[in-house]
């Protein structure tokens, strides 16, 4: 599987759950809240998003339902499990270790 | 993944298995939602639809891509990538029958002949017998000069049983054939005599009533008197399963012997090979057969095997049997003669492993069976090279769609997996089919492998180890020559699918990508050559025996052998009932003469002792030693060997008379140079007069060269013998008149054997003809599978080649020039081959040298009838596509471009 290259390993299947957490999304529409909530920072291609999707629902961590949108049309709306809430939970206790590790390396390099 | 999330995505596991296309679907609809939403955004910004459209393509990148990582997803596309590779690979074979035809057949050829012999070879040498803990048992054997010695006299097994400390327990027995009263007739069935422990050693359980012991294992009987366990066959077709048979008496040899257990199906003792219907106590000997055997030292007839001590290694057992040995040897009436003594006292009690049980097979086919196994497995690797030829060939040819895939984004690995999919079907397939031939064989087998003498009965279905054979045979031709060919498919690559067509014009280029091709193809060429050697040596060592005079003329000869066991006369009057015998076969319609001999020719058994010659003390022992027959009169004349001087015998020899005897001219010409007629010498204590000189002829087998051999009036010798009856009547009507013939004569004495003398030296050659005629076979197919190898590569080369072959037409190549360009590239590639396999052939002749016969191992004629055969079948093979090619019109092969 390619993975966007300017995404930390692993943190887009955080951001997924996460996004998915608020609330059930389809594809697209996950795309597009990639984009509105981190400005165009986080680079997300449409290509990988779906690889990614399967692997969570795969794992037991999303499930998928299909489902009419307002526009009328069938899509596949994902949304978390019971297992999906536990490992979001995990992994931003791990994200936020990572993070705080690494935000103090970076100050003291300002030092 | 733990456990929970596993079993949590187990719907959508199954679901992705067996709703395949369901699944496809929403994978497609998924994206196809994504296109459009996306197209819809970007018109709304302002594209065109066309440029919206394209936008949101490339945004997914590339699709198809994306698609097969989210089925990677799934974790299941391996079995699902299997089931399409399957689907795939079936719809592909079947696409092309002549192909997948030629390669399952060839397989199937292959494979089905090296699971026969296998099959053989598994249940003489190598099966665990049907007993308990069969690992445990040890057969008992004579150290002796010449090799172990597996047979043991009564009186030494005894003290074997008695003074070992290493085996629970020690048993002994022998098969022998009982006769048994049905239907106002007289049958033989098979049985065995077997000692007390022979049951508990076995560890086999009766499927009804008891097993014998030591308690029974005595003179008359134990306290129920005699008993006898008999057989499951023998209880089906004769007791018709009723559990009242024990308790009944069954009578053997005029003895009632009380049926007290039934053996399970399947059980046959520890003899492989033999099916008794009857097992009764050793000790009854004397009583059933009238024999002296028990007690004496002279009779070396029993089987003897110990079930090992589980405290001990066999090691340990050895090094306690050896210490026993010299006491056993000393205590068991060695020779008197000193040089025979010292030989026989410094025998050693030995074991061999006794786990797949002992069979008198083993050592008349062990030879012939390892070099038959080596033959087939040269076939079986023809088979694969022919596989691997026909895959490359085909993956050749299917370059483009390789190329196809790999450009559509499948990764190489996936395409080896598709190519090999295709092979292991294939093999799979070919397996299957060699399966079913092999059953068919080995029974084909069997049958070759039995005599009157020596009925075979073997337990043919096919176990674990068979079954283990074939499929790994399978999955190794399928994997092994699927492999080369798939990767070398896929290694060219998108470019070289470009590049083919520069390719058939560059002859160079090609020859480097064939290479691969022509090596497998000097492999199958070269081994070839060895099959047709050996099989030429080992059919023209059949043919020389066939051919080889045994002295006498073996045509128009019955020999009848009549079981006299139970009949009251003895000595004298025994002389004067097979006297009558003679003399009424001799006023059978159509019969010219009949006599009798003690020991029936080519059969691997008789009588040899050593003679004396008075005043001469210059030839050794060894020089004396000879072949006796005890004969009747006119024996001679009945087999037509030539009388060279003095006289036959008369119906006045008899045993009051004085002794005499007939010389072969080998064994006058040795021991009595000026003269043998009226001469004496010394057998046995006796002074024997020499009264005739006959032609020399064979007696233990045609193989023997020409030994000195003796005549004596059977009256002087011997009781009886075989009844040799020359006629031309069939074997049928003889045995029906001496059957009534004997009714009047000798009631209660049944035929034990009859055949004519043309059967006997047929089956005195069965190991011979089952390695000839199957080595044959096997060159055979090594042969037609070559063929089809070298036709099937020149046939694509003629194809890939057509553009050359039309551009050299049109420069004005005549069609000689053409085929003569074909037949070069198959012979150069035949000449390497065979010039490998002759170098073969002379580094590993040797190898079955033990079963030749009148021919050198390294004999040149054979090679180059070898050669030529081979020559002469690749030609053939050539001639088709050759011809092909001069057919090309050189406009069209050139507008083919």
């Amino acid at each position: 599987m390619s993975k966007p290259s300017d995404l930390v390993q692993g943190t887009l299947d955080l951001l997924l759950l996460k996004l998915l957490a608020l609330e059930p999304l389809n594809g697209w529409a996950i795309s597009l809240r990639l984009k509105q909530v981190s400005g165009d920072i986080l680079q997300v291609s449409d290509g990988s998003l779906y690889p990614a999707l399967h692997k969570l629902e795969h794992q037991g961590w999303v499930k998928a339902e299909w489902r009419t949108t307002e526009s009328n049309r069938r899509a596949k709306y994902y949304s978390l499990t019971r297992l999906g809430r536990a490992q979001l939970a995990k992994e931003t206790a791990n994200w936020d270790r990572l993070s705080a590790a690494i935000s103090g390396v970076v100050r003291l390099n300002q030092v | 993944m733990s456990l929970l999330n596993w079993l949590y995505t187990i719907p959508l596991r199954t679901r992705a298995l067996f709703q395949r296309s369901r699944v496809e679907q929403d994978l497609e609809d998924e994206f196809q939602f994504h296109l459009a939403q996306r197209t819809e955004a970007n018109i709304a910004h302002g594209m065109s639809l066309n440029d919206a459209r394209l936008e949101a393509l490339s945004a997914l990148d590339r699709i198809s891509l994306r698609k097969e990582e989210c089925r990677d997803m799934r974790g299941l596309n391996f079995i699902e990538n299997l089931l399409q590779d399957l689907r795939y690979a079936v719809r592909v074979l079947r696409k092309s029958p002549v192909f997948t035809a030629v390669a399952v057949l060839s397989l199937a050829l292959g494979i089905g002949a090296n699971t026969a012999i296998f099959s053989v070879m598994d249940v003489l040498l190598l099966r665990p017998i049907p007993v308990m803990q069969p690992s445990g048992l040890r057969l008992i054997t004579l150290s002796r000069k010449t090799g172990p010695r597996v047979s043991f006299n009564y009186p030494m097994f005894e003290l074997v049983r008695d003074r070992n400390r290493v085996f629970t327990q020690t048993f002994a027995w022998t098969t022998v054939n009982f006769q048994t009263p049905q239907a106002n007739d007289m049958l033989l069935i098979p049985g065995a005599l077997a000692s007390g422990d022979y049951f508990a050693g076995l560890g086999v359980p009766p499927q009804l009533g008891r097993v014998y012991g030591r308690e029974d294992d005595q003179a008359l009987g134990g306290k129920n008197g005699p008993v006898g366990v008999i057989s499951d066959g023998l209880w089906t077709r004769r007791y018709g399963r009723s559990p009242s048979v024990i308790g009944q008496a069954i009578i053997l040899n005029a003895v009632p012997i009380t049926i007290i257990g039934v053996m399970p199906r399947g059980f046959f003792g520890a003899e492989v090979g033999t099916a008794p219907d009857i097992w009764v106590p050793l000790n009854l000997q004397r009583q059933l057969m009238d024999s002296r055997c028990i007690g004496s030292s002279d009779c070396w007839y029993l089987i003897t095997m110990g079930r090992l001590n589980p405290g001990l290694s066999v090691e340990q057992a050895a090094a306690q049997l050896q210490s026993i040995s010299r006491g056993v040897m000393e205590d068991s009436h060695p020779p008197t003669r000193a040089d025979r003594k010292a030989a026989f006292l410094a025998q050693v009690i030995q074991t061999e492993s006794g786990e797949a049980g002992f069979t008198g097979l083993r050592r008349r086919i062990r030879g012939p069976l390892e070099v038959l196994m080596g033959l087939v497995g040269f076939v079986l690797l023809i088979a694969c090279a022919n596989m691997a030829n026909l895959l490359t060939a085909r993956a050749s040819a299917r370059q483009k769609e390789v190329a196809v895939r790999l450009a559509m984004g499948a990764s190489r690995p996936r395409v080896i997996r598709q190519f090999l999919t295709e092979s292991v079907l294939l093999s799979i397939v070919g397996a299957a089919v060699g399966f079913l031939i092999a059953i068919g064989a080995t029974r084909v087998l069997i049958a070759l492998l039995s005599t009157t003498d020596t009925p075979v009965v073997l337990d043919l279905n096919p176990d674990w180890r068979i079954l283990l054979f074939t499929a790994a045979a399978a999955m190794g031709t399928g994997l092994l020559f699927g492999l080369a060919p798939s990767i070398r498919a896929t290694r060219a690559g998108l470019g070289a699918a470009l590049k083919e067509r520069a390719h058939q014009i560059q002859g160079s280029a090609r020859a480097a990508s064939f290479g691969f091709t022509r090596l497998l193809l000097a492999l199958q060429v070269a081994l070839s050559i060895v099959l047709l050697a050996a099989a030429g040596l080992l059919a023209g060592s059949l043919v020389r025996l066939l051919t080889e005079s045994p002295g006498f003329d073996p045509h128009n000869i019955t020999v009848v052998s009549v079981d006299t066991s139970k009949l009251r006369e003895k000595g004298p009057a025994l002389i004067e009932l097979y006297g009558r015998m003679i003399e009424r076969a001799r006023t059978f319609p159509g019969v010219e003469s009949a006599s009798l001999m003690s020991t029936t020719p080519l059969t691997n058994s008789g009588w040899d002792n050593t003679i004396t010659i008075p005043g001469r003390t210059d030839i050794s022992e060894e020089e004396r030693d000879t072949n006796i027959n005890a004969v009747a009169p006119r024996l001679l004349e009945t087999m037509k060997v030539p009388l060279l001087a003095g006289r036959d015998f008369t119906d006045a020899d008899t045993a009051e008379s004085g002794k005499v005897a007939i010389l072969s001219e080998t064994a006058a010409r040795k021991w009595f140079p000026n003269g043998a007629v009226g001469a004496d010498m010394g057998l046995q204590g006796s002074t024997v007069r020499i009264v005739g000189i006959m032609r020399d002829t064979k007696y233990l087998n045609l193989r023997d060269r020409m030994q000195p051999t003796l005549y004596v009036p059977f009256t002087q010798w011997s009781q009886g013998g075989f009844i040799a009856i020359r006629t031309a009547a069939p074997l049928r009507q003889t045995y029906a008149m001496f059957r009534e013939m004997l009714r009047e004569v000798a009631p209660g004495a049944p035929i034990r054997t009859i055949r004519t003398m043309e059967q006997q030296v047929d089956e005195s050659l069965s190991t011979e003809r089952l390695t000839a005629y199957l080595s044959l076979f096997f060159a055979a197919l090594a042969l037609m599978l070559t063929a089809i190898g070298l036709y099937g590569i020149l046939a694509y080369s003629v194809t890939r080649r057509t553009n050359e072959i039309g551009v050299r037409m049109a420069l004005g190549a005549q069609r000689s020039d053409v085929i003569w360009l074909v037949i070069r590239q198959a012979m150069g590639q035949t000449a390497f081959g065979a010039a490998a396999g002759i170098a073969v052939v002379i580094a590993s002749s040797r190898l079955i040298a033990s079963l030749l016969y009148g021919v050198r191992p390294n004999d040149p004629a054979m090679m180059i009838a070898a050669v030529a055969a081979l020559a002469l079948v690749c030609a053939g093979a050539a001639w088709i596509p050759a011809r092909r090619a001069t057919r090309l019109d050189p406009v069209v092969a050139l507008r083919e471009e």
